[in-house]
């Protein structure tokens, strides 16, 4: 009867590796209620409510067809740009928002770390489950303007692949929301530092343009960028826009997989004095 | 039953860095760039060496005065914060209340709320599903449980969040403080609730500066002072030792006066008018006890008597569990009558015959003018003890356990019950 009882050992942490992972999962369904709380509360008292989701990135795709694809006239390979341009800034968004989010999710729930134990991943995680909500919807707009332009629709298998590129988008922002969440903890400014951050990040992703914009001896420093391969990921699988280079893809995985893990280890560290600092 | 105890601490410690994390970084920085070590740097021991362990099923009582260390040690068995040495074993599913409510979102609905709350707590959805009926009872919220809570007032907010607690299953349950919120109702229905918990079999931790819930809980319980054990055993004794450590507190000058100096106003620049208290015997010499039946006499040095001509200078006796027993002033005596008053006197209140049973009480002072404002107060300014007496005249002790008021009585036999 005592041997089926959890034991819990309370002591001062040392070591590295120790990434409590199976308390996430039995966690699993605090991070459900999470997720649905961050979509609620985002929508409530708003007259569209869950519309914001579709509205924000098309209006940005608007915007941003005028002034890079009309007035700049940038390459998109032969595809419309605002579709060439839309399918890059889906994962985009979804990476950036993500980011922002969570980057801020400790301090938000300060409160939360103060008073009870819980797998404190749970809440910068929660956002990027949320954010995949919001780019489910998303993509619906991205298959109509599929249609209106004619653009992509015969890549029927292709289509099949592209939740593939999808996770080094997830790994990545999974594992910079875990430096900058735990860091912001410590260190407020950080939050002020992420939207700049985020801004430049996104002209040094291949989503306004294409990859061959940049001279061929450059197209190298895209790859340590995960999200250059999630971008063209995305133009390929959906579009059939053929990819610059599949290391391109593969690099852009390993350094995602880096970044979440050298994140969880980092925030694990963190975590030990987190009640006693937020 | 033999088993292994629910909760065992050894040389349980926690050292926090005092000063701004900042500044912290930026000596570092100026330290390394002058080439000079590091100033060591101010640390506080919010717990040191604590030990004790509880048996599976205990209710533990932790009392303390502010900044004992009480919710450092909470928050370590919780899990909240890390140890800084030694460890804890704890043996058993654990669920912690640190404070009702907590992840409460405003804009969300009771119902969202609840689940929200219930998934923090470590619950499943599932167990939240089963129990929401009875969650929902229990707070009486039937009808609001679509509203946002934000629209909801504080007293339904700690109902719903207690009733979420309340339905929680843990076999270890640590609580803080929750008590101290909610109407008297509320209060009345968690601590039933708390008591089936304690009664179920399940292994409950319990913090708290009301004693009244602490003895009526707990069978053992743990006193810290500055972080370190104090006193541990059973309920009462720990109790007591309590009551007894605020005393020796402040120190007492040559004529056994305890000062009253070194304190903050009550409000920002109220005048500091009580200035010492002592006890005193028939005699006049200094005493720290009282005996039931005969007289309590308490010499209050006051300031700026002549200042507040109307002022009145009353005490009003508690017992450990802080209820007010009785109050006594000088505009009940009749006043001082219209002798002038210096800047400075010594006031003596006198009850010919204290009606208190032995055992431990503490006393308030207080300045006011009648129905116009508080002056000044000094809560638990002198503790003191009340001493059994022979009151009956037979040899019976009485205990403030069996009642604290002392009263005398007579009895006869009045007789077979009429009509029968």
């Amino acid at each position: 009867m005592a041997g089926r009882k959890p034991e819990y050992v309370r002591r001062p942490r040392t070591g590295w590796f120790d990434l409590a992972l199976g308390e996430l999962w039995d966690y699993r369904d605090l991070l459900a209620t999470l997720v649905w709380r961050n979509l609620t509360v985002r929508y409530k008292q708003s007259a569209i409510g869950i519309a914001w989701a579709i509205l924000k990135p098309v209006m940005q795709m608007v915007v941003f067809s005028v002034v890079f694809g009309r007035l700049a006239d940038l390459p998109s390979d032969g595809i419309p740009y605002p579709v060439f341009l839309y399918a890059g800034l889906l994962p985009w968004t979804y990476f950036s928002s993500t980011i922002t989010s969570a980057a801020g999710s400790l301090i938000g729930g300060g409160h939360m770390i103060n008073k009870v134990y819980f797998p404190r991943m749970a809440l910068p995680f929660s956002y990027l489950f949320t954010g995949l909500i919001d780019l489910a919807l998303s993509l619906l707009v991205l298959f109509g303007m599929m249609a209106w332009y004619r653009a992509g629709l015969d890549f029927g298998w292709r289509l099949l692949l592209f939740p593939a590129f999808l996770l080094p988008a997830i790994a990545a922002a999974g594992g910079l929301s875990l430096w900058l969440s735990a860091t912001a903890v410590r260190y407020r400014d950080v939050q002020h530092l992420v939207p700049y951050l985020l801004q430049i990040g996104m002209f040094v992703t291949p989503v306004v343009y294409a990859v061959k914009l940049l001279p061929a001896r450059f197209q190298w420093l895209l790859q340590l960028n995960p999200m250059t391969g999630v971008v063209e990921g995305f133009r390929w699988s959906l579009l059939g826009k053929p990819v610059a280079g599949w290391p391109l893809l593969f690099g852009g995985f390993l350094i995602g997989l880096l970044l979440l893990v050298s994140g969880m280890v980092y925030f694990r560290r963190v975590e030990r004095t987190m009640a006693d600092v937020v | 039953m033999n088993a292994a105890p629910a909760i065992e601490a050894r040389h349980l410690g926690k050292t926090f860095r005092l000063g701004e994390i900042h500044r912290d970084w930026t000596a570092r920085l100026a330290g390394w760039l002058c080439r000079r070590p590091l100033p060591p740097g101010a640390l506080l021991a919010a717990l040191a060496d604590v030990e004790f362990t509880v048996a599976e099923g205990e209710v533990f009582g932790i009392i303390g005065s502010n900044g004992a260390g009480k919710s450092t040690l909470l928050k370590i068995l919780a899990g909240i914060t890390d140890p800084t040495s030694g460890q804890a074993i704890l043996r058993g599913r654990i669920a912690s209340l640190l404070e009702v409510g907590t992840g409460f979102h405003p804009e969300l609905t009771g119902r969202e709320n609840v689940f929200l709350n219930g998934t923090l707590l470590g619950l499943r959805q599932r167990e939240i599903r089963e129990e929401y009926d009875r969650i929902v009872d229990f707070a009486g919220l039937e009808k609001f449980m679509d509203t946002p809570v934000k629209r909801y007032s504080s007293g339904m907010q700690v109902r719903l969040a207690f009733a979420v607690a309340a339905h929680l299953r843990p076999e270890i349950l640590l609580i803080d403080e929750v008590l101290a919120v909610g109407d008297v109702a509320f209060q009345r229905k968690c601590l039933g609730a708390m008591k089936d918990v304690a009664g179920g079999g399940r292994t409950v931790l319990f913090v708290s500066h009301n004693m009244a819930a602490v003895s009526s809980l707990c069978h053992r319980a743990l006193m810290l002072r500055q972080g370190r054990v104090a006193a541990l055993g059973p309920t009462d004794e720990v109790i007591q030792a309590y009551v007894h450590s605020t005393e020796g507190v402040h120190a007492r000058d040559e004529q056994g006066f305890v000062s009253l100096h070194e304190r903050k106003p009550l409000f920002p620049h109220s005048p500091l008018l009580l200035r010492a208290a002592r006890l005193v015997d028939d005699r006049g010499l200094p005493v720290s006890s009282a005996r039931t039946g005969e007289p309590l006499r308490v010499d209050v040095r006051v300031e700026g008597l002549d200042r507040f001509p109307s002022a009145v200078v009353g005490l009003t006796v508690r017992s450990v569990f802080d209820q007010k027993i009785f109050h006594f002033n000088t505009a009940m005596a009749g006043g001082f009558g219209s002798a002038p008053r210096q800047a400075r006197e010594t006031v003596r209140l006198e009850i010919p015959e204290l009606p208190l049973m032995a055992g431990a009480y503490s006393l308030d002072l207080l300045v006011f003018e009648p129905g116009v404002r508080l002056i000044d107060r000094v809560d638990g300014a002198a503790p003191f003890d009340v001493i059994e007496t022979d009151l009956y005249g037979n040899g019976y002790r009485g205990e403030a356990r069996e009642g604290l008021i002392a009263v005398r009585g007579e009895c006869s036999i009045a007789g077979e019950e009429a009509g029968a």
